[in-house]
């Protein structure tokens, strides 16, 4: 029946934000540092998983309450991301970008190896910070745990909104995007503006981490690889280094795998992300919200 | 002895047949190091052709392993089903592995540098995405997530090896010509390299082809040596693998990516009992070698075979091509 | 028929209009000066040339074909032939390399052949060798043929740019600024190798320049362009006490001794 159909839809609609918040975070971070370092942070995918970690250990130390441990992972996800950049990246800047590139699928590596051996391969069980409950808004379902997830988010969202416009270190990051030597010749700490990038953007990723930690209790070290290349083509196909393109890219992405699922087999679900970035790289580069560029001769 | 054109190719011939005897005589009775020259022989084929893709034309991709998988399981489906002979299977494997490469390379290889490393990513993981599906697209004969085990033995280090010295000379040979200098010119600098007559969509997607019909071929041995088919062979962590072989050898080094093969086998073998360590080890020689000695080994391009030469003045060349001294 | 004929040419960048109705007819062994101030669109209109942008309106033709819609390579195959204004060496490779692969299109054997080693192989890489290697002797060069490229002074890499320029024995040569930043002896040398080489290798030759010096005394006739559209055109005399042209470049009214 036609209302039933409707009903299942919006359903898919609903279990699709949360997942798209998910990705639109972990989005952010990719699109902010391309669009001020021009580096695909292959690590980024990574930095998330770190932050659910971090999110487990926290909730060992402080006990299963959602703030501390949400804090405690994002500022030690921000420290692991100037770490990293100052490390790995910095020294970089002025090589060609397969170097960077390459360095960073290295820093991928070592961080999911890393922590495998630091900590083992056996997935961890995430605690329940929060007791589950579902909602219903007539006959569509929601759970609290989605609620958090979109709450917690936007809220993320909307103060990145805040720093990037509202702010100096924004009006700085906003103009390293633009044009990183005029920047310098401005007087603007370009090497802290593109740290406090890195800093701002794993935070993101972490909390996105512990989100998810929440909502699908397992956590293990290669956790991050599949969210961080969707993530990654979300960023792309909003617009890679537009913040508001991450956010619609994100969304995009959660709604279209939940979708998906219905009409294709599960083991195709990987695969379409793949076949959505290369759709969007050999048709529309510049992504649903970027400009074309061009090279000077 | 005058360093003509045919003597030099007659000295490496030579050099290349006499080190096959050392090597078999040292090893070749222990099975177990028979079968990591074996492997080794095969990596040097898919770190030179990588290298070709990615040191010579700079065209960063990931996606090598993809092609291997296209070369194993195309030979591998032929020998196994069809009872085709070894080498026409082979053959079948590269060609097939080529075209894909063609067929991939065609539109990718407009993109720059990151975004073409990672659709070439992409491309890998969707064949291999395709072969673990194998059911849904008309293939259950390719076994998808299980693979196909008893495979024929074929590959014997002898055979490695030959079409390791084949691949080497080929590429060599293609380095060392028009085409190959085409090539080069293209990753220096794209723009010029059209102003001076190179169709540079040409030569990449050349490039590209070339190396995916040799990682093909790599992966058709590969496959007759493992006696088996499996898409968990033809990850982005095997081309991971290839990637780092070619940067720790130089990109744009035959030699270097050559001796990184080899090495990077030996290396795996060694730490085989601890998989997380030989990982960490990887990623860290990435990061370690792209921020202190980009340029890997032998500092890469063309240089190399000079410079081995000159080490050696008057013997055996490393497989130096014919042709200009300018270009090595 | 005229070597080059320029027609209304023009093209805009988003909505900046870069160049504006530019014509140019060139006969063969003409040798042109192309001058303005920074900005005015002089490499834009070499761009468009060589088909590195595609312009909005207007045709060009080399000997009456046009060159519109045509990858950079196939013009250069047709036998248009440039410098650059920041050098685009191959900077890595040698300076023997670097006139080899300029002629690419001259080699005479596929891919196949190459592998192989077949005799067409042989015979034409021995005389592409000859031949780079005469080229260099031209320009002075031949001591640094085994030097990399970007470790050779900054003259003689400019002189290694029009040595690959004439690799592929083009029929319009296209100088961008090749006396930038050369002192005024290498200037003068310059001066003479234009001349040299417009005369031995029966050039037709349009040169951007601000060298006054250079565009003075070698161009048979010189366009002025300024914001995009030409304000002058004429031989070097005329030019030279053009108030519009003296405008242009210095904002103002002023009378200017040779």
């Amino acid at each position: 029946m036609e209302g039933t159909s409707l009903t299942m839809f919006l359903q898919q609609i609903i279990n699709g934000l949360s997942l798209g918040s998910i990705y639109a975070l972990i989005a952010l971070g990719y699109t902010m540092v391309y669009g001020i370092v021009r580096l695909i942070n292959f690590a980024h995918g990574d930095v998330y998983m770190v932050g659910a970690y971090l999110g487990f250990f926290a909730a060992g130390w402080f006990g299963p309450r959602f703030i501390p441990v949400l804090l405690v992972s994002m500022a030690g996800a921000a420290l692991l991301g100037v770490i990293i950049e100052r490390a790995a990246y910095k020294p970089l800047r002025m090589a060609p970008r397969i170097a960077a590139l390459t360095t960073a699928i290295g820093v991928s590596l070592l961080l999911e190896n890393g922590t495998r051996f630091v900590i083992g391969p056996n997935p961890k069980g995430f605690p329940d910070l929060i007791e589950r409950q579902t909602y219903n808004l007539g006959s569509l379902e929601i759970s609290n745990v989605d609620i958090l997830v979109l709450l917690v988010s936007l809220g993320l969202m909307v103060l990145l909104q805040f720093i990037v416009y509202r702010t100096r270190i924004g009006k700085s990051m906003r103009a390293v995007s633009f044009d990183k030597d005029a920047a310098r010749l401005m007087g603007i700490d370009v090497d802290r503006v593109i740290s406090v990038t890195f800093a701002i953007g794993s935070a993101l990723a972490a909390a996105a981490g512990v989100l998810v930690g929440i909502a699908y209790p397992r956590i293990d070290p290669y956790m991050g690889i599949m969210p961080g290349l969707k993530a990654f083509v979300a960023a792309v196909l909003g617009g890679i280094g537009i913040i508001p393109g991450a956010v619609l890219g994100g969304i995009l992405m959660g709604e279209a795998e939940v979708l998906s699922v219905q009409f294709f087999p599960s083991t195709f679900k990987n695969a379409t992300a793949f076949v959505i970035l290369i759709l969007v790289l050999l048709l529309r580069p510049s992504g649903l919200l970027g400009r074309q560029q061009s090279e000077k001769v | 002895m005058k360093a003509t054109l045919s003597n030099r190719y007659v000295v490496s011939a030579a050099g290349a047949i006499l080190l096959y005897f050392v090597l078999s005589l040292a090893f070749g009775s222990n099975e177990y190091y028979s079968h990591v020259l074996t492997l080794a022989a095969i990596n040097v084929i898919l770190a030179v052709s990588l290298n070709l893709i990615n040191g010579f034309t700079g065209q960063f991709s990931l996606g090598h392993a993809g092609f291997m998988a296209v070369g194993a399981y195309v030979a591998g489906g032929l020998t196994f089903f069809l009872k085709v002979p070894f080498l026409p299977a082979l053959a079948a494997g590269a060609l097939a592995a080529g075209i894909v490469g063609f067929l991939v390379g065609l539109p990718t290889l407009r993109l720059r540098g990151d975004y073409l490393a990672i659709a070439t990513l992409g491309f890998g993981e969707i064949i291999r995405v395709l072969i673990i599906n194998s059911d849904a697209i008309g293939l259950p004969m390719l076994g998808g997530p299980r693979g196909v085990r008893g495979i024929p033995g074929y590959t014997t280090f002898g055979w490695a090896y030959f079409f390791a010295v084949f691949t080497i000379l080929v590429i060599a040979n293609f380095i060392n010509s028009t085409h190959g200098r085409a090539c080069i010119s293209v990753r220096e600098d794209e723009v010029a390299a059209e102003a001076m007559g190179v169709d540079t969509t040409r030569y990449k997607v050349l490039a590209f082809s070339i190396g995916a019909a040799f990682a093909g071929l790599a992966g058709g041995l590969f496959a007759h040596q493992l006696q088996l088919l499996h898409p968990d062979s033809y990850t982005f962590l095997k081309s991971v693998d290839h990637l780092t072989m070619v940067v720790l050898g130089g990109m744009g080094s035959i030699t270097g990516a050559a001796v990184a093969g080899v090495f990077i086998t030996a290396f795996s073998e060694a730490l085989r009992e601890v998989q997380d360590l030989r990982m960490i080890v990887y990623s860290l020689s990435l990061i370690i070698i792209m921020l202190v000695r980009p340029q890997g080994l032998m500092g890469g391009r063309e240089l190399t075979m000079d410079s081995v030469r000159r080490l050696w003045p008057g013997r055996r060349a490393a497989h130096t091509g014919g042709g200009a001294r300018g270009t090595a | 028929m005229a070597l080059l004929d320029i027609d209304r040419l023009s093209i805009s960048f988003g909505g900046l209009r870069a160049v504006s109705n530019f014509n140019l007819h060139m006969e063969k062994g003409e040798l042109v000066g192309l001058i303005g101030p920074n900005g005015a669109g002089k490499t834009t209109v070499f761009n468009m040339l060589t088909g590195v942008y595609q312009p909005t309106e207007g045709s060009i033709n080399l000997e009456g074909k046009s060159l519109l819609r045509l990858k950079p390579h196939q013009i250069t195959a047709r036998g248009v032939a440039r410098t650059f204004q920041n050098i685009r060496l191959f900077s890595n490779l040698t300076v023997l390399d670097n006139v080899k692969i300029a002629m690419h299109l001259r080699a005479r054997y596929g891919v196949l052949a190459g592998i192989m080693r077949l005799p067409s192989y042989h015979a034409e890489e021995k005389r592409i060798e000859k031949r780079a290697r005469e080229l260099l002797e031209i320009f002075r060069l031949s001591a640094r043929e085994r030097e990399i490229a970007r470790n050779l002074p900054y003259g003689e890499q400019r002189r290694l740019e029009m040595a690959r320029a004439l690799a592929s024995q083009p029929k319009l040569l296209l100088l961008d600024e090749p006396a930038a930043g050369m002192n005024p002896q290498e200037t003068a040398e310059l001066l003479e190798l234009i001349r040299w080489v417009h005369r031995e290798f029966d050039l037709t030759i349009l040169l951007i320049e601000h060298h006054m010096e250079v565009v003075m005394n070698v161009c048979q006739r010189i366009l002025v362009l300024d914001y995009g559209e030409t304000i002058a055109e004429g031989p070097p005399a005329a030019i030279r006490s053009n108030p519009k042209v003296i405008e242009a470049y210095l904002g103002e009214e002023v009378k200017v001794g040779a």
